[in-house]
């Protein structure tokens, strides 16, 4: 039996997908992009950010490019794009549903 | 150049109780003692005096299981590069949890996202879950290996000591593994309803009971290998030259009229002496000879008995009602013999019972604090005794 996609994404994974679409980063630059884009509401602790990392391997929502001594660069697949996109679809037509009340 | 002083301290609480063993180091941590890396040994922790500082320490689950001789003894070292460079630093493992620290009051916490935790905290959670069922397997295991909880038996033959370390152990592991999987089952409750762990500082509430446990998690099977080499045989003599009076009649007295003689071709006839506490006296008696009336009539017989003299008349009963159990479901599993019951309700004793199972004759009873377990074998059809002479005989003998 093939294992479940995530079906689920938090807040904080939502955004790592996000900065990784906006272009390949290295796990703290991620933490950074995230934290300044969201002007510091959303922080991203290292254990967060490499469970959110692993999980993201494993499920192939993205791929290693670089390593420079401790640097780790990760880029979005395509697979970890329809995701985002499909999170992003979700998430405005939930902002519809309640505009519409 | 100064050497540094190390400072020991026992933990306080169990690894899986995370609050309160990161608010037990964070405390440390302001009265200037500061956790040296990697020197946690049978639960001492070794600091060193610094000046006191605010540090933040956490506890962060193995993936997988964590051993001093597997690759999950440290970090993966992408995390620990990862957790690097956000400021915090891998100090020490302790148990199945990796123990960070951060100085940097303005890092952002390990764990920003509670539901991912859980989800980390889950992996450790499903192993302690397997581990709490193989102890109740275990638990299982040893009744089923008693045939039934014949515990007293057990104590008679192996000993008090040894029996009652190995039940505690067993509870002792069961109730470890319980209670850090409900620990962690409570936490990743909490993790899924969006809190983080918090600072706990009753810590020092539960360092007693918490120490008091670990010592006797190591002095319990300590105890239970000394049990298990000095517990044996106190003595044993072949039949023919046991020097001492037997408390219990023979086949000599069975039948008077009979010459009774060993015969150890086959088997050989022994007398086995125990001694224990709660069973201060128990004689194991097997006799295999002939059993002589006239030159026509021989038979070949055998006689196992086992003697007990408890310390109590409960235990006594006690004895006949595991002799009983551990006698069905012997015949249930082994030999499957039809069991014919004998009325010797005419015989004066606390408790007996008798019966017919396949070619033996079993007979149990007890007479105040003293028992007798019987298992008379005779090949002779035309010496069988009448087997309530037999019962008469050999409850007459003891009490």
């Amino acid at each position: 039996m093939p294992k479940k996609a995530m079906e689920i994404l938090t807040e904080s994974m939502f955004y790592v997908l996000m900065a990784l679409h906006h272009g390949p980063m290295c796990g703290i630059d991620i933490a950074g992009w995230i934290t300044g884009r969201t002007r510091g509401r959303v922080q991203l602790g290292p254990a967060t950010l490499y469970t959110i990392l692993g999980k993201f391997e494993k499920e192939g929502f993205i791929t290693e490019t670089e390593v420079e001594g401790r640097k780790r660069t990760y880029k979005i697949t395509g697979k970890g794009s329809e995701a985002y996109c499909a999170e992003l679809l979700r998430l405005r037509q939930c902002i519809a549903d309640a505009d519409e009340i | 150049m100064a050497e540094t002083k190390h400072i020991y301290r026992m933990v306080p609480c169990p690894a899986y109780r995370i609050e309160l063993f990161q608010t037990w180091l964070e405390d440390l941590a302001r009265e200037g003692l500061i956790l040296e890396p990697d020197t946690f040994l049978f639960g001492i922790a070794t600091f060193t005096r610094q000046s006191p500082q605010h540090l933040r320490y956490r506890l962060e689950p193995a993936a997988k299981h964590a051993g001093s001789m597997n690759e999950y003894d440290t970090p993966d070292y992408r995390a620990a590069e990862i957790y690097q460079a956000f400021g915090w630093e891998y100090v020490a493992r302790y148990g199945q949890f990796y123990i960070y620290r951060c100085a940097d009051s303005s890092a952002p916490e390990l764990h920003t996202d509670p539901f991912l935790q859980e989800l980390s905290l889950g992996s450790l959670k499903k192993r302690t879950r397997t581990a709490l069922l193989t102890s109740i397997f275990n638990i299982l295991f040893f009744c089923w290996l008693n045939m039934g909880f014949i515990l007293t038996i057990a104590c008679a033959f192996v000993g008090t000591p040894l029996v009652a370390a190995g039940i505690l152990i067993l509870l002792e592991s069961f109730m470890e593994r319980f209670f850090e999987w409900f620990h962690l089952h409570r936490l990743c409750l909490k993790m899924k309803q969006g809190d983080s762990p918090v600072r706990k500082t009753d810590w020092r509430k539960s360092r007693f009971l918490f120490r008091t446990r670990s010592i006797l998690a190591v002095i319990l099977p300590l105890l239970w290998f000394l049990a298990m080499f000095t517990n044996k045989s106190d003595a044993e003599y072949p039949l023919g030259d046991y020097p001492y009076p037997l408390p219990f009649s023979t086949l000599a007295e069975v039948f008077p009229d009979a010459e009774v003689t060993i015969d150890d071709t086959i088997v050989g006839s022994d007398v086995q002496l125990y001694s224990d506490p709660l069973i201060p006296e128990t004689i194991e008696y097997r006799f295999y000879g002939d059993v002589k009336f006239d030159s026509y009539n021989i038979s070949y017989a055998s006689l196992h008995v086992n003697y007990h003299r408890t310390a109590a008349p409960f235990l006594a009963r006690q004895l006949v009602r595991e002799y009983q159990r551990h006698a069905a479901r012997s015949n249930r599993i082994f030999s499957k013999s039809d069991r014919i019951p004998y009325d010797v309700s005419n015989v004066q004793a606390d408790a007996i019972v008798c019966y017919n199972e396949g070619i033996s004759v079993i007979l149990i009873l007890c007479k105040g604090s003293e028992v007798l377990r019987c298992t008379y074998l005779n090949r002779g059809h035309d010496t069988d005794p009448e087997i309530e002479h037999f019962a008469q005989v050999m409850a007459a003998s003891i009490g």
